[in-house]
């Protein structure tokens, strides 16, 4: 035996020690330490249990599937932090942001970095046809503002006092942009836009009583699911009866926790069918439930389907494409509830579904 | 295949040396990290377990002193009786904020009463107040159970903040509620934990994490439900050996609370994150590396000790190898490289010695001999004394230099064809030349052998212009010699065919001699015949005559007058001359059936099995008329049986005769007795002997040599032939393959002694000898 023998023993032991595949990693971003958290944690948990099932299955062209999680705390300094990071861990993609707020922040990022950025519930007008690394599961907030003006129209309210998070202004300010023009165009008015700082010491008190203090026959809230159950204490308290709604974005399950009985018959839209009976909607809410102790809430949803582009786009690449590319080319996608096609800007239309609480609960409204 | 590397020996032994420190290393090594390690992983286990559950200990305690602050406001509260003190109380017990961020009093129905709330937060008291908490899940649980309940992760209805709710529920369906920060949790584990070296995380019934000791990085980055740690522990299965989490591999410890229905999860690092190992493997990697350095340095040093002697002795060598003289040979402080020395020495004298001896006998050799360099043109290497004196050329003149420069050849091309004689030995002769020109004829004898890496030719010459004369001289004398041998041969060879023509001469006259022999001896016999048929037929002839003439007269008397007396005398002439006629005529009958049977047996050469006895027997039988009127006598000595031979009666049965005859006419002549003994017998090579002996007068010795000899007779012109013996002896040599042999003394008797095969040689019928 001699040398050249030997080093190529040595060679296959060291080689013979490392795994044949490296895990390929799939970034999260989103709040988890602050009032938004629930929804973070919702797309959190979600896509642990996409990267669980999707591992089980024997992963992706047979490598498996590393999760990376980083908190943005809602604070563009961390989530720029955060980003650096998953970076820096070489992900495939991020999951994630879960507000328009954090999208204005990380999205200059990825593109610059070219790592595809797949949000699960951000609408903000801001980001709608652009051809970024930037891909939207939900629908734009100006459709979705138009539906709410409809449907509040419908139901009868004419002056409409709205109280909207300046944090998240990206989202608010266009939804409120959106609906303002749909409902005035109805033929409504806009009694009162009061906009608020959502903080730990915020006096939500007295943003109500600006909001009372226009007469209006409806509240609108555009917040966090926090926030609206605190405006919403407020409401109860100051004009009991008074009709309310709150955009989809604080449709969770901490607003009934939170709002309790001064929660009941608010309207809110849903990005997805909570009373869906469909077989694989119930195994994917029954298995979450179990596994978190908790029902999927809308930000679990939109995630898990962000799971399901993302992976089917991965799985089905091409040698020299890009993931972006492949995102892009290889729609649509058997979501959840809904089948995603993106248009070339990375958006896709979603269905709302409106609900209103009744008895601690979202009842779909027929 | 591949050539093999040759290396110095002082990197060889380098290399020994460190192989040899690093092997044993190695071996320690991994010994010792072979069984440290699972020991100490073993230990690591047992330390997280340890830590796990002392922290539980004291995360109780702590948190147990926050229960007791809340079970002591409850005493207070119940004695308060407007919504003003019991926010006052409240808000003292909340303090600063750092252990509560709020503490609501919340009706049965869930409503806020009352509420203290830190210093910071407190504009936002008045918006709690009358809020409904009834839907939370810390309520519900409160209402259900009515105990001291440590909640989840939950959003504060304060704040919005995330937080941790402990609810305690007080006389009547009030209940109080406080909102822990995480920041409090965070510092209550981590002063739990104190100095220990495991990461812990405080994970809550849905298996978020709440605190850890790493600052709260991990909070809200992970659900821990789902790793197989947390499954195992909620199944109260053993736990893997090492959890992953958060990039990092852990030995595992799960301790619950069952006060705070809470789980401690800890993990003291795994594999090379753990101090410990790490310090383990480095230590031996650090002796490694240290055995390797110092063995570097002492492995050359050594190496180039050792190795200094061995460079000097191959230098020395190398100088004898050159022929230069060299002084001493080296010695050193190893005993096995001064034996080298010592021996080297020897061998280097040795080759000295005989390379003077190799010299001294080349110079010493009559033969004129060279050596040439095969590979540079037959460059003359050395030339010894013979050579200089037979060329009469010096060495200084020719060594270096080809033949062909100096002239040696008289013609090249003899010394092409040389060359071209089959390798590795050149034999031929050449014309070569002197230093003074002369030219002469030499045999030259060359032969190719290889020294080492150069091939010489060593070439040895021999004069051989006087032996070519001799040479000449020798031939010639040889042509004369054989001119004079061819002569003599040729007289010989016509003195030789007269001497045939001579013999063959002789043989006709032989031939012509027993003819007329024989025809001698046929009218021998036929006169023998007719002398013995005569009487008897003369008696009886002349009786038929007397009586016709008997006859004639008795008719005369008849026709006279017959009387009785002449019919009476006629009757009785006739009765005489019948009875004279009868007896000669029977006597001739007898004669001529005698003559028959004799030459019936004589002539008849036919083959068959006999006994000797029978042959003997038969002629003497035959013999016997003839010997009755002798006074001889015969004397037989043959067994009967037991002497059979396959053979011809008749030859034998005459050669008997002839003998017989032989001794009456020629041993008994003129004697008035004689006896003849026939003897036979087997000799002890199994040969039948038959001897004949008489006593007789015997043959003169002069006579005895030529007895068997034709017509050998001493009674020539007395009716013998002299070819009885001749034809006895014919007949026992050619045609019974036998022997016949005398003895005889003169006034003794002879003696004839037959020896015969059993079985004759078969011979053809037609056999012309017999």
């Amino acid at each position: 035996m001699n040398r050249r023998d030997w080093l190529a023993v040595t060679a296959g032991l060291a080689l013979a020690g490392c795994s044949p595949e490296q895990p390929l990693r799939i970034g999260f971003i989103g709040g988890l330490s602050d009032r938004g958290s629930d929804v973070g944690e919702g797309g959190r948990n979600a896509l642990m249990l996409a990267v669980e099932q999707r591992n089980q299955a024997g992963g992706i062209k047979g490598r498996k599937i590393e999760l990376v999680v980083q908190d943005d705390g809602q604070n563009p300094e961390k989530a720029t932090t955060a980003i650096g990071a998953l970076v820096a861990a070489r992900v495939q993609a991020v999951v994630g942001p879960f507000t328009s707020a954090m999208s204005a922040v990380l999205v200059p990022q990825v593109n610059q970095a070219r790592l595809v950025l797949i949000s699960p519930t951000v609408t903000g007008t801001a980001f709608v046809g652009k051809d970024d690394y930037f891909i939207r599961i939900n629908s734009a907030a100006a459709e979705n503002a138009h539906s709410y003006a409809q449907q509040m129209y419908r139901r009868g309210q004419r002056r409409v006092a709205v109280a909207y998070d300046m944090r998240n202004l990206s989202y608010t300010g266009a939804w409120l942009e959106a609906f303002r023009v749909r409902f005035v165009a109805l033929g409504g008015r806009m009694a009162v836009e009061v906009p608020f700082e959502s903080q730990s010491d915020t006096a939500f008190s007295q943003v109500m009583r600006k909001l009372l203090a226009a007469k209006p026959d409806g509240l609108l809230f555009i917040a966090t699911a926090v926030d609206t159950a605190r405006l919403a204490q407020q409401g109860s308290k100051m004009a009991p009866g008074l009709p309310m709604g709150t955009s989809e974005w604080s449709g969770s399950d901490a607003l009934i926790e939170l709002g309790g009985s001064a929660v009941e018959g608010m309207l809110v839209a849903q990005s997805y069918n909570r009373e869906d009976s469909s077989a694989r909607y119930r195994q994917f809410h029954d298995l979450y439930q179990a596994r978190f102790g908790r029902v999927p809430g809308y930000s679990a949803v939109n995630a898990y389907d962000a799971a399901i582009v993302l992976f089917e786009a991965m799985s089905r690449m091409q040698g020299s494409e890009s993931l972006k590319e492949a995102v892009l080319k290889y729609g649509p996608y058997d979501g959840l509830q809904q089948s995603i096609q993106f248009d070339r800007f990375g958006d896709t239309p979603r269905q709302m579904f409106f609900t209103e609480i009744r008895g601690g609960r979202f009842v779909l409204l027929k | 295949m591949m050539r093999e590397r040759i290396w110095p020996l002082r990197s060889v032994l380098s290399a020994l040396l460190v192989i040899t420190m690093l092997v044993t290393f190695s071996i320690v090594g991994g010994v010792i990290l072979l069984v440290r390690i699972p020991q100490l992983q073993k230990e690591s286990r047992a330390e997280v377990t340890r830590e796990v559950r002392e922290l539980t200990v004291r995360v109780e305690i702590l948190l147990g002193a926050l229960e007791s602050q809340m079970s002591f406001l409850s005493q207070t509260l119940q004695k308060s009786a407007s919504v003003r003190e019991a926010n006052a109380v409240l808000d003292r017990a909340t303090g600063d904020g750092h252990e509560f961020r709020a503490i609501y009093l919340v009706s049965g129905k869930g409503t806020v009463l009352a509420a203290g709330v830190a210093p910071d937060l407190r504009p936002g008291r008045e918006d709690l107040l009358g809020s409904d908490l009834s839907a939370t899940q810390l309520f519900v649980l409160a209402r259900k159970r009515r105990q001291v309940i440590w909640g989840d992760k939950v959003l504060s209805a304060l704040s919005g903040a995330v937080t941790v709710g402990l609810v305690y529920p007080m006389a009547g369906d009030r209940i109080l509620l406080a909102e822990v920060p995480l920041s409090y949790l965070l510092s209550t584990v981590e002063l739990a934990a104190g100095q220990r070296s495991s990461s812990i995380w405080l994970v809550d019934r849905i298996g978020e994490i709440i605190a850890d000791t790493q600052d709260g990085r991990t909070v809200g980055a992970a659900n821990m439900q789902t790793l197989p740690i947390m499954q195992a522990a909620l199944r109260g299965e053993e736990l893997p050996r090492v959890f992953s989490f958060g990039g990092r591999d852990y030995y595992p410890a799960v301790a619950r609370s069952q006060k705070l229905d809470w789980y401690f999860v800890a993990g003291q690092p795994a594999g090379w994150a753990n101090q410990q190992i790490r310090s383990a493997v480095l230590f031996v990697v650090a002796g490694f590396a240290g055995s390797l350095l110092v063995g570097l340095l002492l492995a050359t040093f050594w190496a180039a000790w050792l190795a200094r002697p061995l460079g000097r002795i191959v230098k020395r060598a190398d100088q004898v190898t050159r022929g230069e003289s060299i002084g001493e040979w080296p010695r050193g402080r190893v005993a096995e490289v001064n034996h080298l020395s010592a021996d080297l020495e020897k061998m280097a004298n040795a080759l000295q010695e005989r390379e003077q001896k190799s010299q001294a006998i080349f110079n010493t050799s009559p033969v004129p001999m060279a050596v040439a360099d095969v590979d540079r043109q037959f460059v003359l290497l050395d030339v010894n004394e013979a050579w200089c004196r037979e060329f009469g050329r010096t060495r200084e003149t020719v060594l270096g230099r080809t033949g062909t420069d100096i002239g040696l050849w008289h013609s090249l091309d003899e010394r092409q064809a040389l060359m071209r004689e089959g390798l590795p030995d050149v034999r031929g002769e050449a014309r070569l030349v002197r230093g003074d020109g002369t030219v002469f004829l030499c045999q030259t004898f060359g032969r190719r052998v290889r020294v080492g890496e150069s091939r010489l030719m060593i070439w040895a010459t021999v004069d051989i212009s006087e032996l070519r004369r001799i040479e000449n001289e020798l031939r010639q004398l040889n042509a004369e010699l054989e001119a004079r041998v061819s002569n003599r041969t040729q007289a010989l060879a016509s003195l030789n065919d007269e001497l045939t023509r001579v013999i063959a001469h002789l043989r006709q006259t032989q031939g012509d001699l027993v003819r007329s022999e024989k025809m001698a001896a046929l009218g021998s016999l036929v006169a023998g015949v007719a002398h013995e048929l005569n009487t008897p037929l003369g008696n009886s002839l002349m009786v038929a005559t007397s009586l016709t003439h008997e006859a004639h007269e008795f008719r005369g008397l008849i026709q006279a007058g017959l009387r009785r007396s002449d019919l009476e005398k006629f009757v009785s002439g006739v009765e005489q001359a019948a009875d004279i006629a009868t007896r000669n005529l029977q006597r001739a009958a007898e004669l001529v059936s005698s003559f028959k049977q004799v030459a019936v047996d004589q002539t008849s050469s036919q083959r068959r099995f006999f006994e000797l006895a029978e042959v003997v027997e038969e002629m003497i039988t035959s013999l016997r008329p003839t010997l009755r009127r002798t006074p001889y006598k015969i004397e037989v000595e043959v067994p009967p049986a037991g002497l059979l031979l396959d053979s011809y009666p008749g030859p034998l049965g005459q050669t008997i005769g002839n003998l017989i005859n032989n001794a009456v006419l020629h041993g008994f002549d003129g004697r008035a007795h004689g006896t003849i003994r026939i003897v036979g017998l087997r000799d002890q090579d199994g040969l039948i002997v038959l001897r004949l002996s008489d006593d007789g007068k015997g043959i003169p010795a002069a006579l005895l040599p030529r007895i068997f000899d034709p017509f050998m007779t001493t009674r020539m012109g007395r009716g013998g032939t002299g070819l009885g013996l001749n034809i006895a002896y014919n007949a026992v040599v050619n045609l019974l393959g036998g022997t016949l042999t005398v003895r005889s003394e003169e006034g003794l008797g002879t003696t004839f002694e037959l020896r015969l095969p059993p079985k004759a040689p078969r011979i053809s019928e037609a056999d012309p000898r017999v």
